[in-house]
């Protein structure tokens, strides 16, 4: 195997077993031996991160090893990421990411977070219990090209279809992508929203789409 | 034999003596916005003013028929007396941890278990529990939830560190419990001497769709056990989500109501449950709160013939139900029951 190979094969199995050290040595040795940064993390770390998600899938690992790989992942992004070239990561798109009010889940939004950063967006992380105006603000201030809105619960999602109200009448110019346990493709098409996705991974692809990389 | 009173039925239910007709208690939250209103008892106020706190509980039972009376709404009581910092919440959601105390193993040392009769909100949930044990005069069971040992150390490390200690430093997240088991012990044994007839052990974040089985059997049900060895009173414990594979462990805690979430198949838990009651599962959401009379009344009677022993949502009953959706489920319940 060419050593390249050999490193995104790393990366990934440190990614899947939550090996942060050797997540970060392989990281630093890509770099070393100057392997393309976006490469390690799209073709070494996600990959990594799906096999997670879908072990998940299956009730084969939970949620604790899931947070150990978007650790180790995290980490070997941060070493990763001062390498990708500008160009690249502009290209990629900034997103307003935050859970909504009344709902304090975040676990799932923070792997939305992660992997999207790992594929090159821009994530503004609002945190959790965000109300409807500071999701507004800050898309009309970082002038965003997506706000992605999460909810665990069907008390909080009902606070969605304000902020995309709030959008419209503000005249933001933005994409909205939703998603969350109990929201779904018809709920994100009742209230307008332009997308929906299950998982992080998906969620990715739905960001990559409308963006139309 | 005389009928027996709304507490003796649910007692004789969790004692395994008297399991032919179900009861209509309900051991999770019940505090919704009409019930608010119609006791003037509103959120936030009501999580920390003992008066509002026990008529809104009451109010369950007089404007739904709910049998059962149940403190506190939320599951910050603990959390808050241990120093987390809370944000009280407001008509629709409940008070929620916005800052968690234990950053390391310093900051566990310097927490004690709080004093039930001093700390924070804990004496309001007693003071409550003892009114509604007055104004009940002993008929309707009072029921004090506490927080379970899992979720109150996610409270007090923050859940995600918590879950990541599970590999950077295990011994600490047993010493987190630890702590947690002893806190749990101290408020519960509390509730049962202000008058609870009945404790309620919720620990939402030991879910299986969290933490799996195995670190459930291993971390949580035998510092449940623990806890329940404490009681005076039959333990009821609910655990959210899909708790199928976790059944057996949760009855071997020795609680003896298990509480379902709607996720889990009546029929199925009655295989893996050997001496306890079922307690559930009507979906609090899809069928309590938005369902049609029709789907609450069908689901109401499936819970029974499939053998609930006591009927009641799968989890906490959001706080937009609607009253008459409350008393839908109760009155079928109740008619059925009657049959029996
Ligand atoms: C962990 C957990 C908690 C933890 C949260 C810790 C934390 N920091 O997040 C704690 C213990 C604090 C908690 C508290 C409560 N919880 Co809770 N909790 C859960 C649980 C078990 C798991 C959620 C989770 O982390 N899943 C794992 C992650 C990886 O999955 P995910 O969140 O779905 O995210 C993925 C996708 O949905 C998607 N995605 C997520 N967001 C976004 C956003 C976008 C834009 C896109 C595209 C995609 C996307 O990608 C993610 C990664 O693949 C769920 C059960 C469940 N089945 O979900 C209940 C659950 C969400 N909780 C519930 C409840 C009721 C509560 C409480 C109200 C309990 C109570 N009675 O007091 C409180 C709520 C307090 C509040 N105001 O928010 C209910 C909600 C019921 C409902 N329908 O409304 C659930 C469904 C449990 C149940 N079956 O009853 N909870
Ligand atoms: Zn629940």
């Amino acid at each position: 195997m060419e050593e390249k190979e050999k490193i995104f094969e790393t990366l990934k199995s440190a990614v899947v077993s939550g090996d942060h050290e050797l997540a970060i040595k392989t990281a630093k040795r890509a770099i070393e031996i100057g392997i393309d940064a976006y490469v390690c993390i799209m073709e070494g770390l996600s990959p990594g991160m799906q096999v997670v998600s879908d072990k998940y899938e299956k009730r084969e690992v939970f949620v604790p090893q899931i947070l150990r790989s978007a650790r180790a992942m995290n980490m070997a992004v941060d070493i990763l990421k001062p390498h990708i070239p500008v160009s690249s990561v502009r290209t990629n798109g900034k997103i307003v990411l935050g859970v909504v009010a009344g709902d304090i889940h975040d676990i799932g939004k923070n792997l939305v977070k992660l992997l999207c950063e790992a594929a090159g967006f821009d994530v503004i992380d609002l945190g959790k219990d965000v109300p409807v105006e500071k999701f507004v603000e800050t898309a009309k201030e970082e002038a965003t090209d997506i706000v992605g809105m999460s909810a665990l619960m069907t008390t909080s999602m009902i606070g969605m279809p304000d902020i995309i109200k709030s959008l419209k009448e503000q005249n933001v110019n933005c994409k909205v992508i939703i998603g969350g346990g109990p929201v779904s493709q018809s709920y994100a098409d009742s209230i307008g929203a332009d997308g929906y996705a299950a998982d992080a991974a998906k969620a990715v692809k739905l960001v990559g789409k409308l963006l139309g990389g | 034999m005389g009928e027996l009173t709304l507490k003796e039925r649910y007692l004789h239910i969790l004692e395994g003596r008297d399991i032919e007709r179900p009861s209509c208690a309900c051991p999770l939250q019940t505090g919704t916005i009409e019930l608010m209103k119609k006791t003037d008892s509103f959120w936030p106020q009501a999580h920390s003013d003992a008066l509002k706190m026990a008529r809104l509980s009451f109010g369950a039972w007089k404007y739904t028929g709910i049998e059962s009376a149940r403190v506190p709404f939320c599951l910050t009581v603990e959390a808050e007396a241990l120093g987390c910092t809370i944000k009280q919440g407001d008509l629709i959601s409940q008070p929620s941890v916005q800052k968690h105390p234990v950053s390391d193993k310093k900051s566990l040392e310097n927490l004690a278990v709080p004093n039930p009769e001093k700390d924070k909100r804990m004496p309001v949930i007693g003071t409550a529990v003892s009114m509604l044990k007055e104004w009940t005069d002993d008929k309707i069971p009072i029921i004090g939830g506490v927080v379970g040992p899992f979720t109150l150390a996610g409270h007090l490390r923050g859940i995600g560190d918590l879950l990541l200690d599970f590999f950077d430093n295990p011994g600490f997240v047993e010493e987190i419990l630890d702590f947690s088991k002893e806190v749990c012990i101290s408020f519960s044994n509390y509730l049962e001497d202000q008058g609870a007839d009945s404790i309620t052990i919720i620990d939402p974040s030991a879910t299986t769709e969290l933490i799996g089985p195995e670190d459930f059997k291993r971390l949580v049900a035998p510092r449940i056990e623990d806890i329940i060895k404490t009681l005076k009173t039959p333990a009821v414990l609910h655990i959210c989500g899909d708790t199928t594979a976790i059944l057996d462990a949760m009855e071997k805690t020795g609680a003896r109501g298990i509480s379902i979430d709607h996720l889990v198949d009546i029929e199925t838990a009655k295989t893996y449950l050997k001496n306890s009651a079922l307690v559930g599962n009507i979906n609090p959401i899809d069928t309590l709160m938005l369902g049609s009379k029709e789907k609450i009344e069908s689901e109401t009677k499936a819970c029974i013939l499939k053998g609930a022993d006591i009927i009641a949502p799968g989890c906490g009953i959001s706080p937009k139900t609607p009253t008459e959706n409350i008393v839908n489920y109760i009155n079928v319940a109740k008619k059925i029951r009657g049959k029996l």
